[in-house]
């Protein structure tokens, strides 16, 4: 027992040995990130570039008011480079590169509403970037709603105009109505039938002033009661001459019921401002993140550069760790030694795990503090940048642990399945890059297919991301789950890169 | 002192180990224990691949093969711990230092640390890197290297070693502390199987076996093998003034132990070798012949030992002579 543990430190300490020779690898290790962090935070704005727009407008209308509001009301994602009436010179400039797109305002913009069909706003442009051919995407959608509101509002402002003829409408049929009240006890009156005329012409105007200005629910209930005025209106026309004074009473009480309710619904809509006519819904979002920090792209991106350079560094050095011994030719005294395949893999596995464990945490140091140098110098400097980090540490600890064991086991399986250093640096650049991929890293997890995410999940990164902001940035422990995960990679890598090692060293 | 095993620690039966047409081909030999058994050929004649099917890197295809009494293939690690091995080329680590190195090597064989410390100093003396034992491996000379891999084959005091060309690329006068230290060794009761280019190595050993093309041509000591050369005679030098020669060669034929007398090439006239069955006890009796004849002047008479690059080229064309298809494929290689 106490030699197999002697042999097994043998391997933990040449390792140690051989990393601590190189302090310019370790420096790199933890600098490297450090100061790629620090330019992308200080460099990294977030903001999409405007795009540089051609607006091409009818012939003759350049100077039109119309079109300057709609320059002026662009956006403020659009930088309007020229307005023109010449479509085939903007689109060479276009071509050109001079611009990002072309925007063709349809003809005659003031009769939109006269027309049978809706007119297209046509945007041109030329991408390859799918990115960015989805945001112009985006941007035309949300130009053209915005233009079609404003058109809207325009329209309601119109309607509140014809919300002053409505009380007018409303008091004439008042009016009508005392008088058919007073021809009803003279029978045979024509003053009366030409009373009944009036008012349901007046309910007519009611009910279509209410429709230009009321818009929304209102609408139902106003209609509803215009048809009872109608019907009430048709019944005392017919009675009229008949001895049914009782009933016709009741029709004019009917009535003038209604005519309550649309005077009622004539009243709200008054009081409705037009933005809300056109607009009754607008956005509030709120978030409920329980962080005490203003989140920012540099404190959002610092989990996953720690998890990627982790899990990039022990697979690199596990992935060049067995490729050097067969190599150097060590695995020829390994093998007329007593020295096991296991004992070989675990002392480098101890080995690894300390120096990579020693990086993380002067990395994560390093990236977490924010410490004045002010009063050990005259200097408003200060150490650190200062992301939070408002988890628990042992929960990181045994993350970070699992994350360098997975991301070892992969390294020793490419190094048990490469001949040449080549080989092990070209396969752990591969997991590089398909770490920054699939990872979760830039591109969202949902964004790709179930299949493709089979791939994410094989990824020590992809749970060493959601883990270390989980635990960093938001205060909650790792999920099971990616505890599971983590430990699935890291033995299933063991036992088949210790497999594999086995076979190779094995006396031929 | 370590007392000197009984009996043999290495036994083969016809022991093979091929790729295609080239290894080795039914090896038979035995090494007593307490020797330096020599194993000595030109390059490519299986050497290595021998001393690999020893150690237990290699499973022979075929054969018997015991070391210290154990299957190499089925070495458990108490035999493994008997055992040291000093490959033909360096393989310790250039990034650690002279003494990094030895106690890794120490570690892998289980060494107790606090124990080690004793040894690891005296075999740094032994080998003479004791200055240079902070100095990474990378920035020593080619000799000290191979210094440093004895070190490391001996770190763990084994009961055989082998050592694979052990004196390759090295200068002479280190050559020759390699030797000593061999012989010092081999003192303390070690085995030690020794494979060398240098033909003049074989006269430390006290057997060798030569190779040729992957097929052992013969065990012998160092003096069977100028034996073997001269046609199984040991040969006397003698010198006599050149009008005397033919009187000389009359006198020697008639001596009954002389089997065969020669005139070499591209030497002096008066120059004779003499081919007697064995040189020590023939020559007084030689000198005494001639002696009676008052006419020959004898300038010197003296046992002829030829150097041993010569004895193995003789034997090597010998070799060429018995197998011409084999001497043919050779000179193609």
């Amino acid at each position: 027992m106490s030699k197999s543990i002697v042999r097994i430190l043998a391997f933990f300490g040449k390792e140690i040995s051989e990393i601590r020779r190189q302090p310019r690898l370790v420096l790199s290790l933890v600098m490297g990130p450090f100061l790629i962090l620090l330019i992308f935070g200080l460099g990294y704005s977030g903001e999409q570039p405007k795009l540089k727009t051609i607006l091409v407008v009818p012939p003759g209308s350049t100077q039109d008011p119309r079109v300057q509001a709609l320059v002026k009301n662009l956006g403020p994602n659009f930088n309007v480079l020229d307005v023109t009436a010449d479509q085939a010179t903007a689109q060479k400039r276009l071509k050109q590169g001079e611009a990002d797109l072309v925007e063709i305002v349809p003809k005659d913009v003031d009769q939109l509403f006269g027309r049978q069909q809706q007119s297209p706003v046509t945007v041109l442009y030329s991408q390859i970037d799918p990115l960015q051919e989805q945001w112009i995407r985006y941007l035309t959608y949300v130009q053209v709603k915005e233009l079609n509101t404003a058109l809207l509002l325009n329209l309601a402002n119109a309607g509140k105009e014809q919300n002053g003829n409505l009380d007018q409408y409303i008091s004439d049929a008042r009016q009508q109505l005392t008088t058919i009240q007073t021809g009803l006890q003279v029978a045979g009156n024509p003053q009366t039938r030409l009373a009944i005329q009036r008012l349901r012409s007046n309910n007519g105007l009611i009910l279509a002033s209410l429709i230009l200005s009321g818009q929304g629910g209102s609408n139902d209930q106003a209609q509803q009661s215009a048809e009872q005025i109608q019907n009430d209106l048709q019944a005392l026309e017919s009675g009229l001459g008949s001895a049914q004074v009782k009933d016709q009473q009741a029709h004019l009480t009917a009535i003038d019921g209604k005519l309550n309710e649309l005077e009622t619904v004539a009243g709200q809509v008054k009081t409705v401002p037009a933005e809300v006519l056109v607009s009754p819904l607008i956005p509030d979002p709120k978030n409920i993140a329980d962080v005490n920090y203003q989140p920012s792209y540099i404190t959002f991106y610092t989990p996953g550069v720690v998890a990627l350079l982790l899990q990039h560094m022990a697979i690199t050095l596990a992935a060049l760790s067995l490729v050097r011994e067969n190599l150097l030719g060590s695995v020829e005294l390994f093998r007329v030694s007593p020295t096991g395949s296991g004992q070989i893999m675990i002392g480098k596995y101890l080995g690894y795990t300390l120096l990579a464990g020693v990086i993380a945490a002067v990395l994560v140091g390093a990236l977490t503090a924010n410490i004045s140098l002010g009063a050990v110098a005259n200097t408003s400097v200060s150490f650190g940048m200062g992301v939070p980090f408002v988890g628990n540490p042992y929960w990181f600890a045994l993350v970070t642990l699992l994350l360098i064991w997975a991301s070892l086991g992969i390294g020793f399986l490419i190094s048990a399945l490469s001949q040449t250093e080549s080989q092990a640096v070209q396969l752990s650049m591969i997991t590089l890059l398909a770490s920054v991929f699939f990872s979760g890293f830039f591109l969202p997890l949902g964004n790709f297919t179930r299949a493709v995410r089979g791939i994410s999940y094989l990824l020590p990164v992809t749970h060493g991301i959601t883990a270390y902001q989980d635990i960093m940035l938001r205060g909650r422990d790792p999920s099971l789950q990616v505890l599971l995960w983590l430990s699935g990679i890291a033995l299933v890598c063991f036992v088949l890169a210790w497999a594999l090692w086995r076979r190779n060293l094995k006396r031929r | 002192m370590r007392q000197a095993a009984e009996g043999c620690v290495i036994e083969m039966r016809d022991v093979s180990k091929t790729w295609g047409d080239v290894g080795v081909h039914n090896i038979t030999l035995q090494v007593p224990a307490g020797q330096i058994f020599g194993v000595v050929g030109p390059s490519g004649c299986g050497k290595t691949t021998t001393i690999r099917m020893l150690t237990g890197v290699y499973t022979p295809d075929s054969g018997e093969l015991r070391v210290l009494g154990a299957t190499p293939k089925t070495f458990d690690k108490r035999a493994r711990e008997r055992i040291g091995y000093m490959p033909q080329l360096f393989v310790l680590y250039p990034t650690l230092t002279v003494k990094e190195n030895l106690n890794f090597v120490a570690s892998l064989y289980g060494m107790p640390w606090f124990s080690r410390r004793k040894r690891l100093q005296e075999l740094l003396q032994f080998v003479e890197l004791t200055q240079a034992r902070h100095t990474l491996a990378e920035k020593i000379s080619g000799g000290m290297k191979r210094r440093l891999e004895l070190a490391c084959a001996l770190v763990h005091d084994p009961t055989l070693l082998f050592a694979d060309e052990p004196t390759a690329g090295v200068d002479p006068v280190l050559r020759g502390k390699f030797w000593d230290g061999f012989k010092e060794l081999q003192k303390s009761g070690h085995s030690l199987v020794v494979t060398t280019q240098y033909v003049s190595e074989v006269e430390y050993c006290d057997q060798v076996a030569v190779m040729r093309r992957g097929r052992l041509l013969m065990i012998e000591t160092p003096e069977g093998l100028r034996k073997r050369a001269f046609g199984g005679f040991a040969v006397i030098a003698l010198h006599v003034d050149p009008s005397d020669e033919p009187n000389t060669r009359e006198i020697l034929s008639q001596l009954p132990f002389v089997a065969k007398i020669e005139s070499p090439r591209n030497t002096p006239q008066g120059l004779l070798h003499v081919y007697v069955d064995d040189a020590g006890t023939r020559l007084p009796t030689l000198i005494q012949a001639l002696g009676r004849d008052p006419t020959i002047d004898t300038r010197t008479a003296e046992e002829f030992k030829p150097p041993f690059d010569e004895v193995f080229i003789t034997l090597m064309q010998q070799a060429d002579e018995k197998d011409p298809a084999g001497a043919l494929e050779a000179m193609n290689e």
